[in-house]
């Protein structure tokens, strides 16, 4: 595989073309992101200032003593080609342009874009955008983007058609567990593809999920040969159902086929998982990017009735295997009489850590049972931070694929969540979010 | 870039595309005349459905320019007559029961061609029970197609009906989306019903051409 993407991911030099103090700006929104690790060389290009944020400025890339891996172009659109010619002129390695104003705003724009791709392919230099809120990659402390902050490291590789969609993601994972391999918005799409940042996600080491939020695609079977070929599991949210456009079409077949129908067989074919809100898809990548995935047969052990026939109703189109004689045999001592020795699994709300041992290394153990969702409700007994452990040390043991559902948000119940997620356990807060990341490991 | 337009492909030409893709169609004559009337009805037998052979008219049913059940001469002649003044062409076809199936496609703008399965025949618009693959699928992917089918029972033989052979029917499909990815012009098609008898037979067949490429 071509290191064609490299300078994106772990630059030594990144310029900063448009970089300003001014507070609100997205100049210097990237220069506070880019300034976060230390032992990047970030350069400032702004030719009305000396220096920006304490760090010595050029007044154009010519300037810069030093190589350039990458340049990062935040400046009115009317400046763009210049700086794009002065980049062609020093070699940088990689543009990443997140000026706007060019294809989306029309034909006008949209000439203009081609003539800095022109530039740009000609030289031989890749960049992301224009008309994109740039990129992050956690494991090397990269955050060439005006997102509100970083990013966790982690096994999900988010590319999303939506930059603002990005921000909220980011936002919103200090929460949730989620973490990523690196996160980039294409913006117009002009010089890197969704298939060459798909490419790389596939030969990254640090990827082990691919997550996709798709508006639109140019060459359909172009992006479906390439998730088709990707060995590394393929998540995608398509928001877009309505189809005004094709009411003409007059044949049964034509009214039939909106895109949406289409774009979920295209991703069946592929062997693509389709979420259908932002929850799910990051819930799903979550445990696609820690647990190996599974063929089929799920058991439910739950500590309580209800959250464990919820979860029998989610996993409805998953087969959930009885429980044997001699499954039941080895667990049976440690149980409540009144246990539920069935699948779903009731242990019975008063549940100490023993029996959700018992219960789990026997069930584990049935070959025909091959992932297991542990389902926790707190009661004045319950033990999270034990459970937790015993949930650990079986998945490690019997090498299946576990998820959690510990129910409530009190602290004891965060202490446990925080336990099993750093080994690699998701966990979530509602049976239907556990059911549907085990509907997604399922190779069905 | 799909403003240009379409015209139905008249039945003789339709023929031929699936002859050539091995598509099986139920026995058909092209009737234009008395005494071609008589010979097709010789050859066909009872019972027989009868339609217009328009290049116009999509929805046939709609336009009563369908009459099933005719079951003898004297029905079949007036049925002609004023099946004549819709539309000088009129096809005879042998009327066969099984379970009533719809194979179409289209050429989609982002994907390019694409195939559909589905249930219901007619009342496919109201079960909306349909599945899709791009074009051409593999024969397991035209399998999986009838497993995602809400009603895919009926294929299985349903209250002692007749099961419809399901491996024939993803072949069909298969075959289908192969006409569909290899004839460019085409840009809708439904072969609506496909009835499951003995064997599957395409009982009415719809084909929109691009106008433009026609003239190619």
């Amino acid at each position: 595989m071509s290191n064609y993407m490299q300078q994106f991911f772990d630059p030594q030099t990144v310029a900063v073309i448009g970089a300003t103090d001014r507070r609100g700006s997205v100049g210097r929104g990237l220069m506070e992101n880019l300034l976060e690790n230390s032992d990047r060389r970030i350069i400032p290009v702004n030719p009305n200032h000396d220096e920006v944020l304490n760090v010595t400025a050029y007044p154009d890339v010519a300037s810069i003593p030093e190589e350039v891996d990458l340049a990062v172009i935040a400046i009115p659109q009317q400046l763009v080609k210049s700086a794009i010619e002065d980049c062609a002129g020093k070699k940088v390695k990689g543009v990443i342009i997140i000026s706007a104003g060019f294809g989306e705003t029309g034909p006008e724009g949209k000439e203009q874009e081609q003539e800095i791709k022109k530039i740009l392919d000609d030289n031989n230099i890749p960049f992301i955008g224009p008309n994109c809120l740039g990129i992050l990659r956690p494991a090397t402390g990269l955050n060439a983007s005006f997102a509100p902050g970083s990013a966790k490291p982690g096994g999900i590789a988010f590319i999303s058609q939506s930059g603002a969609f990005l921000d909220s993601i980011i936002d919103g994972n200090q929460q949730e567990n989620y973490g990523f391999s690196f996160l980039v918005s294409p913006g117009n799409a002009a010089g890197l593809q969704l298939s060459d940042y798909i490419n790389w996600a596939e030969q990254d080491a640090e990827t082990k999920v691919i997550a996709l939020y798709i508006e639109g695609l140019e060459n359909g079977r172009e992006f479906y040969e390439t998730i088709k070929s990707t060995t590394k599991p393929v998540a995608v949210l398509k928001p877009g159902k309505s189809e005004t456009a094709r009411k003409a079409i007059s044949s049964h077949t034509g009214s039939l086929a909106g895109q949406a129908p289409v774009f979920s067989a295209v991703l069946k074919q592929a062997g693509a998982i389709e979420a259908h809100s932002i929850q799910e898809l990051l819930d799903i990548s979550k445990a696609l990017s820690w647990q190996p995935r599974f063929d089929d047969g799920i058991a439910i052990i739950t500590n309580g009735g209800g959250a464990g026939v919820l979860a029998t109703d989610y996993l409805e189109t998953a087969k959930l295997p009885e429980l044997r004689p001699e499954t039941l045999k080895q667990m049976t001592d440690k149980m409540h009489p009144g246990y539920s020795a069935a699948n779903p699994l009731d242990i019975v709300g008063d549940a100490l850590p023993e029996r959700y041992q018992a219960a789990l290394e026997a069930v584990l153990g049935q070959d025909d049972i091959q992932a297991v969702v542990v389902i926790q409700t707190l009661q004045i007994m319950t033990d999270p931070q034990e459970n937790a452990k015993i949930i650990l040390q079986a998945a490690e043991r019997f090498r299946k694929p576990v998820v959690a559902c510990f129910m409530g948000a009190g602290p004891s119940t965060q202490e446990a969540v925080s336990l099993l997620e750093r080994g690699g356990i998701p966990n979530y807060s509602d049976p239907a979010r556990a059911a549907g990341a085990l509907l997604a490991l399922r190779r069905g | 870039m799909l403003k240009f337009s379409m015209s139905l492909l008249p039945y003789t030409e339709s023929r031929l595309l699936l002859e050539k893709y091995d598509l099986p169609i139920v026995a058909t004559r092209v009737v234009e005349n008395q005494q071609e009337l008589e010979e097709a009805l010789v050859e066909l037998g009872f019972p027989l459905v009868m339609k217009i052979d328009s290049e116009e008219v999509v929805h046939k049913t709609e336009q009563g320019g369908v009459r099933v059940g005719i079951g003898d001469r004297q029905e079949a002649e007036e049925v002609f007559q004023e099946l004549s003044e819709l539309h000088p062409r009129v096809l005879l076809q042998q009327q066969i029961e099984g379970e009533e199936i719809i194979i179409g496609g289209k050429r989609d703008e982002v994907f390019g061609p694409v195939v559909m399965a589905g249930l219901g025949g007619v009342l496919v618009e109201v079960y909306k029970d349909v599945a899709f693959r791009l074009a051409p699928p593999e024969k397991e992917q035209a399998r999986q197609m009838l497993e995602e089918l809400r009603g895919k029972k009926l294929l299985q033989g349903y209250r002692g009906r007749r099961p419809v052979n399901q491996d024939a029917l993803a072949e069909l499909i298969v075959k289908t989306g192969e006409l569909l990815h290899q004839e460019t012009r085409i840009q809708e098609l439904d072969f609506n019903p496909v009835i499951a008898a003995e064997e599957l037979l395409i009982c009415d067949v719809k084909i929109m051409v691009s106008q433009e490429n026609l003239n190619e």
